[in-house]
Parts: structure tokens; sequence; C-alpha cells
């Protein structure tokens, strides 16, 4: 049992030591004033006043917060001059009050993927790894074992505007683990552009895969690619969010692949010039290597198949068309 | 640098093997510790150990070659895994758990298959290679692997061995009975590529040394431009070492020389980027092949291949000359043929063993 002090007493909201957090269990935190949960629980606390006191530790001259965040929060926001707490005895040591911390939190939180990286962070202090997996894992709802640690651990290293969104879920998280391994600069120049349009989730690896190519190999950084004024042009164009992204991936993937991408260039450029009737396509070997060229062909009617074909008839003797095919 | 294990693990199983013993011999200074592999979890990743253990699946094996391009059917000798080398792009980095040179001392178990096999089936040639999972001659020096088997080989009517290396450890080689049943071969790269991705790797000046060495003593040579990397100054470059390769050695000593050009399955790609971020060799141009494999466009294969092809030529134009993994298309381009199957290849490949011999 945690020696919790029955007692209620008033602390001054400004005396509680906000630098340090030590056993602050949810991430991350939404410290906007406007925020809806923070502005309905100030109105809650309006017209009803605290219901629950917080929890705190004092240690010297610090007084540190165990549970109720929010509330403390909302309570500054209201302009409160102090704040009802419970007392947790100064003896308990960290690992003690942060258990007590963890398990009150559990009760009545899902935790969201920041808060389980920070946790197995925060217990990997006091604890094996391998107790962190089997004791606390099935608690936290991961699967118990190693890689699940590595991988789930590494996540609170984010920035904060990158954890924030992934806590929401409007990330992917196997893209936060490709953004952990580049360094916080390029990172965050990153996750700014892919948020920037509506790319789907695998173009956001692509993209991703793009960029660090192009800037490794021709040793540019990021913010000078992702700032070439073709991009910035784009994005600054009153043309649909759409179209812009299908752009910029079409510029990244030109800059990444110049030979493949001049291989199609110059075949859309002669097929082109063959004057294809509609509903004809002719598409070339995959990469230009593999396979052989596929004819698609739609038609509605008899009469309309027969002029297809005699289409088809003509590419035969078509020094175009052998020009297209030949060099493959 | 001949590599010298600081520490060496040596599975109990192994204790009294006779190869231990040898490899203790000539490993006067290394920390000896008796333990399986499992319970040294530290040394997993470490290319200063060297681990001791026995060959518990096959020594013998067909080489995992690939799906879809021409391969030419070679049959691998698994005496080792790793190496004490760290080449950037090597395969080996994602196909292996772990990076720890390691040794299959349990040999006698090796020379067993290998009679099996050459006496079960007499009239088939053996062409055999040490050089798949680790480098062939990196450890001769500790293990003098090289004496047993190639006196071993120069009996055998139907078999060849092929050491496959990058490095200049040849001196076990010297005063062999090898009745041109071993061809040494080197693999060979620009020296940039030498310099920049073949860590720990002899230059190629040192291994056209040894290789000038081994022919002098009569031993049949080949070697491998695999991979080929595209590079700025590539055409240079790949030159420099065909002509250097061909004022050391005589090209009528020379059985074949392979073509590769670089390729990777992509989970070599991240391996790369952490372990050798200063590499750049991935971020050229690459689709991904018929077999999965992340390869240079037709277009780059056959502008190198052609290159280095006429090169060669210049020098030695009736060496035998093929593709490793590589489209019928490609051959057809730059060799002006293309061998009907893998067993073809083969067959062509197993003719320059038994020139001459």
């Amino acid at each position: 049992m945690i020696p919790l002090s029955n007692k209620v007493i008033l602390v001054k909201l400004d005396e509680i030591n906000f630098e340090s957090q030590p056993f602050i269990v949810s991430s991350p935190h939404d410290t906007n004033k406007n925020s809806d949960s923070l502005k309905h629980l100030g109105e809650s606390i309006k017209k009803y006043g605290l219901l629950s006191p917080v929890i705190i530790q004092k240690k010297g001259n610090s007084i540190f917060l165990v549970h109720g965040l929010n509330r403390v929060l909302a309570c500054r926001f209201l302009g409160m001059a102090d704040i009802a707490c419970q007392e947790i005895s100064a003896h308990v040591d960290q690992q003690g009050v942060y258990l007590f911390s963890l398990c009150i939190f559990l009760s009545h939180h899902k935790p969201n993927i920041i808060e389980k990286s920070k946790i197995i962070n925060r217990l990997s202090s006091f604890f094996s790894e391998e107790r962190v997996i089997q004791e606390y894992f099935p608690l936290l709802g991961l699967p118990p074992n190693k890689k699940v640690f590595f991988r789930v651990s590494q996540l609170s290293c984010l920035e904060k505007e990158i954890a924030y969104d992934l806590a929401k879920g409007s990330i992917n998280e196997e893209l936060a683990l490709k953004l952990l391994k580049f360094s916080s600069s390029e990172r965050l120049a990153l996750y700014r552009f892919l948020q920037s349009l509506p790319f789907t989730v695998s173009q956001q690896f692509e993209l991703v895969e793009y960029i660090n190519d192009i800037a490794r190999r021709d040793e540019v950084d990021f913010h000078d690619l992702l700032n070439h004024p073709f991009l910035v042009n784009i994005l600054t164009r009153d043309i649909d969010e759409k179209k812009k992204a299908h752009m910029v991936k079409g510029f990244l993937r030109k800059k990444r692949y110049p030979k493949l991408t001049a291989l199609e260039d110059d075949f859309l450029k002669k097929k082109k010039k063959l004057s294809f009737p509609e509903k004809v396509t002719l598409h070339p070997p995959d990469n230009f290597e593999h396979g052989n060229f596929r004819f698609e062909i739609k038609f509605f009617d008899s009469l309309d198949f027969e002029k297809k074909i005699q289409f088809l008839n003509k590419l035969l003797t078509s020094d175009k068309f052998h020009s297209l095919i030949s060099h493959q | 640098m001949k590599f010298q294990p600081q520490k060496i693990i040596i599975s109990p199983e192994v204790k009294n093997a006779p190869m231990v013993k040898t490899i203790l011999h000539n490993c006067p200074t290394a920390s000896i510790k008796y333990t399986t592999i499992d319970h040294e979890p530290a040394c997993l990743h470490q290319k200063n150990v060297l681990l001791l253990t026995q060959n518990k699946g096959n020594f013998y094996k067909p080489c995992p070659g690939t799906i879809s391009y021409l391969c030419c059917l070679y049959k691998i000798l698994n005496i080792g895994v790793n190496c004490p080398l760290s080449c950037s792009y090597c395969i080996l980095q994602a196909y292996l758990e772990h990076s720890i040179p390691t040794v299959h001392v349990n040999i006698e178990k090796m020379i067993e298959e290998l009679d099996g096999r050459f006496d079960q089936y007499p009239s088939r040639v053996f062409r055999i290679g040490t050089g798949e999972f680790t480098d062939s001659l990196a450890f001769d020096h500790l293990t003098e692997f090289s004496k047993m088997l190639i006196p071993y080989f120069a009996l055998k009517d139907n078999a060849f061995l092929e050491l496959k290396t990058k490095t200049d450890i040849i001196d076990n080689l010297g005063n062999l009975d090898h009745r041109q049943k071993t061809v040494v071969s080197w693999s060979l790269n620009a020296s940039r590529i030498v310099r920049e991705e073949e860590h720990n790797a002899p230059s190629v000046d040192r291994r056209l040394l040894a290789a000038k060495k081994c022919q002098d003593w009569g031993y049949k040579l080949a070697f491998h431009f695999d991979p080929i990397i595209f590079f700025p100054g590539w055409e240079i470059e790949y030159q420099d070492v065909i002509d250097e390769l061909f004022s050391m050695v005589n090209p009528s000593r020379v059985v074949w020389i392979s073509l590769g050009c670089f390729r990777y399955i992509p989970k070599l790609k991240p391996i790369i980027q952490e372990k050798f971020s200063e590499s750049r060799i991935i971020y050229e141009e690459f689709i991904r092949g018929l077999d999965g494999k992340m390869r240079y466009l037709e277009v780059i294969r056959e502008q190198m291949y052609s290159q280095l092809i006429s090169r060669i030529r210049k020098h030695a134009p009736n060496v035998f000359l093929y593709f490793c993994m590589e489209s019928p298309k490609i051959w057809q381009k730059c060799l002006g043929f293309c061998p009907a199957n893998n067993g073809e290849l083969q067959s062509l490949l197993n003719e320059q063993c038994l020139k001459g011999s």
C-alpha cells in the first residue's frame, strides 16, 4: 500500500514543479488553454468545484505532481491560486510513486502509442527489459517480445508535433518509425512537408524514400531540396490539393529516377505521335525490361472493334511504331 | 592485414576437432572460450571474434542462384560463414542473423559428403566453390584448409575446386600438388570501390600480385567483376583495373571471367544505410528485377557490360566470359550468344575446367 494521506491540503498552484514531471504518464499534454478537453474541465470546475483532489509528492523544496495534470492546468487557466491535493509520503521512492501513478492511469485510460513508449522507457529505468516485457506489456496491450520493445520504446523520441499526431492516430506508426532514422531537423522538415498536401500513406512512404535518396546521392540538405523553387511554386499555386500532391510526387520521382523517367517520357512522346484511337492503349514492358509490350483495346460493337483492328494492322508498316518498340 | 581474432569461441562439440588445434596453434594471442554462440550474444556482430563450430547441415549444396535469370548451377562447399572483410554491399548482411566470422571445423563430415557425391555420379563434372558464404582464403593462414582441400581435389577425376577471394592470403598454396584441379579466383573491382566499399580488403594491386604468384605455381586463374558498381568515372576506373589485370596475368591461364552488376535484395538497403552511412552505392537508379532484387536499369547494365567486355576482349580475345544472374537479353546483346538454359551454361563452364587438365 502506498502511504497516501487522507488529509486534503491546499497547495499554491505556482509551487507545483512544472519543469520536471517524473510521475506523469499521460502524453503528449494538451497545454493549449482553448483545447476542448481543458475548456470542458474548466467549465465543470467553475460550476461544481474540484470534485477530487490531485495527488502530489513533496521532496525537499519541490512539489511534484503525481496525478491530475489536466485538473491542475484547468485550475491555472481559471486563474485559481491554489488547488486541493492529497500527498504521498516523501519516504516513497520514485519507483513506488511512478508505479502508483501508472496504476491509477491504466485503471481509467487506454494508453496511446506515445504513452506506451514513455511508460516502457520509464519502467526500463527501474526494471530489466525482460521484466518490463513480461510483466507490463500485457497491461499495455502489447505483444510481449523484444522486437515490439525496440519499436515502441523509440517513439518517445519524436518531437511533440509528430508525437501529438501519432497519439491521435493521424499518422502511420510505421512512417513515424521510419522518420526516426533522420535527425530532428530533417524529421521535422520531412514531416511538415508530408502534412502539407493530402498524400496517401503509401505516397508518404515513397516520398520519404525519394527525398532521402536524392539528398544522400546529391549531398544536399533536406531543407534545400524541399525548398526547391519548383516545389515552392507548386505548393503556392491556386490549384486542387490532390493535383498538387500528384505534381510534387512526379517532380520528386523524376529527380530520383532521371533515367527511368526519361525512358517513360520518350515512350509517351513517341506513342503520342502514333495517334492511337480512343481506348486503345499500348503499355511498355515493366521498367522497360521485363516481359512484353501489352495492348489494351476496349470496344463497344463490332464496327468499333473492326476499326481498331485496322488501326493495329496499319502499325505493322509504321516506322514510328517500330521505332517505339525497337529500342526496348 | 591478415585476420587475427582477439577471441575465439569454440562450440563444445568440436573442441577435439583436429582443425581446432591448427587454428589455436595459429592464433597464439587470442583468448579462448568453450561455449555456444547463444551464450555470447554480445559477439554476434563482432568481426574480431572467430567462431569455430560444426556445420550441422550439408557442406555440399547448390548455389541459391536466382529465379528468372540465367545461373551457372554452381555448387557450394559451406566451409564457413561471414569473413573479416566488411564490404558494404555484402548480401550476407541481409541473409544471415549474425556477422561473426565462422569456420565449420567438422571437415571429416565434409569429406564424407564429397566422396559420396563424387562416387555416386562418376560421369558428372563437379565445379565446387568455397567462396559463397565466406571468402575462400581469408582464414586460410589460420585454418590451413587449402593444404587439405587442394590435394584432395587433385586426386578427384570429376571435380574442380574454385577458391574465390579478395585477399592475398596464398602462402599455403605454394607447394601443393594441385594438378590444375583448383582454380584460384579473385573478385576485382574499381579502385574507388575497393577503397570506399570493400573495407579491410587488400588493394587490387595486392590481389593481382597474389594472382601472379598462383599463376607461377601453375594454378588456373579466374576473375569476377562482381559487383560492378555505377559511379561517376566508372568507365576509366574499370578500364584501369582490366588493364592492370592483364599486365600481371597471362590471359591463357584465365579459365573464366564473370561479370555481374550490383544487385541487392531490398532488405539490404536499410542495413547499408545504417552500417555504412558514407556509402552512396544504393542511391543509384534501381528497378525491381523479376527475382525481387534491385538492379540497375537494363540500359545501364548493358552499357557497363559492353564497356568492360570490350576492354577485356582487347587483352584476352578468347577468354571465357559469363554473366552471373543476368537475362538472356543481356547475354545476347553484350556477349552475342546466350546459353539455352542454366544447364548449358554449366556445361560451358565445366568445359573450361576440363581444358588442359
